[in-house]
């Protein structure tokens, strides 16, 4: 029987869950790099408060633009659900960083999309097994903040790709490869390649102010909670929660907090990017009053249904620092 | 040796080597634009430039002209070296953003040169072709190469 996520999810499989010493450690890791572990801080410090507010944004159009294809890529089949989430997070991160047009702050240059293959990219661009790795123990599930501190610490984006030298190929998603590693931590050869581009910071976002100035500014989210959705959109992308619960991690990709959408939702809208491949969800995909259509495997939630999830941001930048991807131009060009 | 060929040795010298540490040649005289007189909406979508432009020295004003001159041609499609594709404006944005890099920021060092040039320039884009990602279609392309000839012709017209 091939592996059906949703069954397994909905029969009570516990894709996430939530552990304080991961947790703390974290926030440890985060405050190690002098940065703020708190989405609100975050903001604050960066000027990035109020800036997405009323506003469309939409993060998945610069992953489709840099990456074409790369949304939804294949859905898994284990439960990696974190790994999934938090590689798709970073990856729209990653695809708003080069977006941006700013020179790295390392090397002076501005950072074009790396070199993968055409198959690698319409599998994610990104590894999730090499996250997943790291988990520290055999079985399945994990917390969203341990995967955030894997991608700073150990294991942060590896291309999918061959490592011939490595003997691992990662070019396409495979769940079995996923669980060689996790009741033991990998070998220190693959501890090596893992150092390389690292996530640089990540932060926690509570409210949806926070969630809404983060991903207007290019920073995507991976989120760890406990509801369900309908695998039925309605017109405009728009899935409404249901009864059962799934213990389970999602990405989001974007938000609508234009008035319109408030009157016609009665609040903000997320776009959550689900991990179950393209041919999970059917409806609308439109995104109403635009020509633009959501990725497939994805639908808008209220934030009403999702405010109690757990987030954590990405950023493979130093810091927080603000993005526009309503200009045309980066600031200091002309 | 005319300003379209300095523009691409410079571009390929950086590329491939970094920053030059020579004296970059001063043309002593510009050429004559060979773009042609926009339309009088674009003329006004483009005025800021303009006047911004009438301050460039000469040198900073041929790569200006030369610029977008070359991004309209390939974007036209009329390039015998370079060819590109866009899914929709966002590439596009991509595609103009780089070569100003190495063309104005590098090559010229006229990055913060000129007081006000950055928000003149946003504006016209803003005006033309609007902030949001838009599909890539061929009345998009007239939009965008009509806007680069402008832009061109704002660096010539004080001539």
């Amino acid at each position: 029987m091939p592996y059906n996520p949703q069954a397994e999810y909905d029969n009570g499989f516990r894709g996430v869950y939530y552990d304080a010493d991961a947790a703390e450690r974290l926030t440890q890791l985060i405050l190690s790099h002098g940065q703020a572990p708190d989405a609100a801080s975050a903001c604050r410090q960066y000027g990035l408060s109020g800036s997405g507010e009323g506003k469309l944004s939409m993060p998945f159009r610069i992953i489709e633009t840099v990456f074409p294809g790369s949304l939804p890529a294949s859905a898994q089949d284990r439960g990696d659900c974190v790994a999934h989430s938090t590689r798709t997070a970073v990856l729209g991160s990653l695809a708003c960083e080069i977006a941006s047009g700013k020179p790295d702050e390392v090397t002076g240059e501005i950072e074009g999309p790396p070199v993968v293959s055409e198959a690698g990219r319409l599998d994610g661009v990104l590894s999730t097994e090499a996250i997943y790795w790291w988990r520290g123990h055999g079985g399945d599930g994990w917390t969203c903040d341990h995967a955030a501190e894997v991608c700073m610490s150990q294991s942060g984006m590896w291309l999918r790709k061959d490592y011939p030298e490595l003997g691992i190929d990662l070019t396409r998603y495979s769940g079995s490869l996923a669980g060689k590693w996790g009741r033991t931590n990998p070998p220190a050869e693959i501890k090596a390649v893992g150092q390389d581009h690292l996530v640089r910071t990540t932060t926690r976002a509570r409210s949806f102010e926070e969630l809404r100035d983060l991903l207007h500014n290019g920073y995507c989210i991976s989120s760890c909670g406990g509801e369900s959705f309908s695998a039925t959109r309605d017109p405009n992308g728009v899935s409404a929660r249901t009864r059962g619960g799934w213990a389970h991690a999602m990405a989001y990709l974007g938000v609508d907090d234009r008035e319109e959408t408030h009157r016609m939702y009665g609040g903000p809208l997320v776009h959550v990017q689900n991990s179950w491949g393209p041919r999970w969800g059917s409806g609308g995909r439109q995104v109403h009053g635009t020509d633009v259509e959501i990725p497939l495997g994805g639908f808008w939630a209220r934030w009403a249904d999702i405010k109690n999830r757990y987030m954590i941001a990405f950023s493979g930048l130093d810091g927080w620092p603000p993005q526009s991807f309503d200009r045309w131009f980066p600031e200091g060009l002309f | 040796m005319n300003l379209r060929t300095i523009v691409a040795l410079g571009a390929i010298y950086v590329a491939v080597f970094g920053l030059p540490d020579v004296q970059l040649p001063t043309p002593s005289a510009p050429e004559r634009p060979t773009v042609e007189k926009p339309s009088a909406e674009l003329q006004e979508a483009v005025a800021d430039v303009a006047s911004i432009c009438e301050r460039m020295n000469t040198f900073d004003r041929l790569v200006w002209m030369s610029t977008w001159e070359d991004c309209s041609a390939i974007v036209a499609g009329e390039d015998e070296d370079v060819s590109v594709t866009f899914d929709n404006t966002l590439g596009l944005r991509l595609f103009t953003d780089s070569t100003f890099q190495v063309a104005w920021n590098r090559l010229a060092n006229a990055s913060g040169k000129y007081r006000g040039l950055a928000e003149a320039v946003e504006k016209a884009f803003t005006n033309v072709i609007g902030n949001e990602v838009r599909q890539w279609s061929a009345e998009v392309a007239g939009d965008v190469i009509d806007l680069y000839d402008a832009l061109a012709w704002a660096g010539a017209r004080s001539e």
